[in-house]
């Protein structure tokens, strides 16, 4: 049987926590830092590593879906409506996210210069509502890092792949 | 086309990164290069018989690198412990070393910062930009308190601390925005005109630009945010001081006294609207919380009480409106840093601490989470 990815990063974390940190002189902080960095980074990526297709696939349907809210509500002045057409356009590529982003951040900055009252309160809404279940998504992905000021707030990362979604704002 | 009104010594600074960007990439510098660099710099001041004694590179500075060491030279023949800040080919926070310099000489006897001896802003003879300044002794957090952090961040103070350090946490505050800038050598800044809305436009335009120059994928809700902060830039009655990174992990104090014996890091100081060190103070990111879970302002005290005790000590009044907006435009500052520049200059190899740099940028979903907490608040 050959070692699986767990198992190697497992030992790496075990190299570097048990041999290689404490050789490390302990007046050489910089050393020291990057060490206890590169182990907690090893930690994260051992939990990740098997779920990024999944989350990365979530991520770009949601971006899909934001994309297509904002197309099919626009209107307004022509900056607007030429934006919405590109948005119409990188949305029929299916697997391009970083031209749909693009796209949608056209589109965001045209309807502050002649987006329509009422497109611009969808926008304002369907923005916010991408913006805050992708964050969700993402203090999932890297709550192992410690910096979540809110960490038992959230489910583990097999849950939100498995279709858990953040309480409703109060 | 966007509106894009920087200082002008701020676009320099831009400017300059994009053109050393293909440079790269960038190995944390050596004892033997530091010490290379700093007698170029020495010889260049025109001192005589230096002598490098002690050097040392320092725990912490994810955004540049920090050595400490002493000094002696024909004119000084008592040794001086010093520290050199020096720029990394790209940083989290791409700034200025002359407006640090400037600053940190202007507020010499208002707040307690370090001595400036030396600068070379476009790294002419360290390689690149640097500050020299003297050292200050002190711990940027208790050493009796479990509070393991990156770069401050996420760090937490007990009671007994908090009750000797938050006092003087606001106290140097209010100083700093008191503080008469008209009289002093800032000509690195540019102030923005009173009773205008370009303060605000003006710090917006600085992110906006870091954003354009530095991300790496498209965030939705940063592109809305900015036109929200365009949109809604408020008027700034009288330009003040602005540390710009207030919080924290930025000050030093004596153990066991208390003492604040430094505030550091000005690299972000600029000339603008005082609520903008307000509504940085109180970012969830920068603060800790009590036994009960309740929010503390610099890990240190309530955000109600920071809040009525700033306006008790200064005579300022606080205006609910623009403290949101300057909320909202530290919550997206500190996301753009973090999801700009925070994966930008790992990916190019160019920074001394890319695995710090991408440690706190997975905190970035953190500050888009407060964005959208703060416009739902409103």
């Amino acid at each position: 049987m050959l070692p699986s990815i767990e198992l190697r990063i497992q030992n790496l974390i075990k190299a570097l926590s048990q041999v290689v940190l404490p050789a490390i002189d302990p007046g050489n902080a910089l050393a020291r830092e990057q060490a206890q960095l590169v182990i907690g980074h090893l930690q994260l990526i051992a939990v990740q590593w098997d779920k990024a297709l999944p989350f990365e696939a979530q991520s770009l349907a949601a971006l899909r879906e934001l994309g297509q809210r904002l197309a099919s509500a626009a209107e307004g002045g022509s900056a607007t409506v030429q934006a919405a057409a590109q948005l119409r356009e990188a949305l029929a590529v299916r697997e391009d996210g970083a031209a749909l982003g693009s796209a949608i951040d056209s589109l965001i900055r045209a309807a502050s210069a002649d987006g329509a009252a009422g497109f611009r309160a969808q926008l304002d809404q369907a923005v916010l509502e991408h913006g805050a279940l992708q964050a969700w998504r993402e203090r999932v992905w890297f709550a192992g890092n410690g910096l979540d000021p809110d960490p038992s707030a959230l489910p583990s990362i097999d849950e939100m792949l498995g279709g858990a979604r953040p309480p409703r704002p109060a | 086309m966007e509106p894009d009104d920087l200082e002008p010594r701020v676009r320099h600074i831009f400017d300059r990164k994009l053109v050393r960007r293909g440079t790269g990439p960038y190995s944390a510098r050596t004892d033997a290069e530091v010490d290379r660099a700093l007698r170029r710099l020495f010889a260049a001041e025109g001192l005589g018989g230096v002598r490098i004694e002690g050097l040392k590179r320092m725990a912490g500075g994810a955004s540049k690198e920090q050595f400490a060491f002493s000094l002696q030279h024909d004119a000084a023949p008592v040794p001086e412990r010093l520290v050199l800040r020096m720029d990394p080919l790209e940083s989290i926070a791409e700034t200025c070393r002359l407006r640090e310099a400037q600053i940190l000489r202007a507020m010499r006897g208002v707040v307690p910062v370090p001595r400036v001896r030396f600068v070379d802003p476009e790294g002419e003879h360290l390689g690149q930009p640097g500050l020299i300044t003297t050292f200050v002794s002190g711990v940027t957090k208790p050493t009796d308190v479990d509070s393991a952090s990156v770069s401050g961040v996420g760090a937490r103070f007990g009671a007994r601390w908090a009750g000797r350090l938050a006092p003087q946490f606001l106290r140097h505050l209010v100083a700093i925005h008191d503080f008469p800038w008209r009289r002093s050598d800032l000509d690195a800044f540019a102030a923005p005109s009173a009773g205008t809305r370009q303060a605000a436009i003006r710090q917006v335009s600085w992110w906006a630009r870091v954003w354009r120059d530095d991300r790496t994928e498209p965030v939705p809700l940063i592109t809305w945010t900015e036109c929200w902060l365009r949109e809604h830039a408020p008027i700034c009655d009288e330009p003040v001081v602005v540390h710009g990174d207030y919080r924290m992990g930025n000050f030093m104090f004596e153990e066991p006294s208390g003492e604040i014996s430094a505030v550091l890091d000005w690299e972000l100081a600029h000339l603008g609207d005082f609520h903008a060190d307000l509504g940085w103070a109180t970012q969830r990111l920068f603060g800790g919380w009590d036994e009960r879970g309740g929010f503390l302002v610099g890990g240190l005290l309530s955000r109600e009480a920071f809040l009525e005790q700033y306006q008790k000590l200064s005579g300022r009044v606080i205006d609910p409106e623009k403290l949101h907006y300057y909320e909202v435009l530290g919550a997206w500052k500190c996301a753009v840093m973090q999801l700009g520049p925070g994966v930008r200059v790992p990916l190019e190899g160019n920074s001394h601490q890319d695995l710090v740099l991408t440690w706190l940028a997975s905190a970035g979903s953190v500050l888009l989470a407060d964005i959208v907490s703060l416009m739902r608040r409103k």
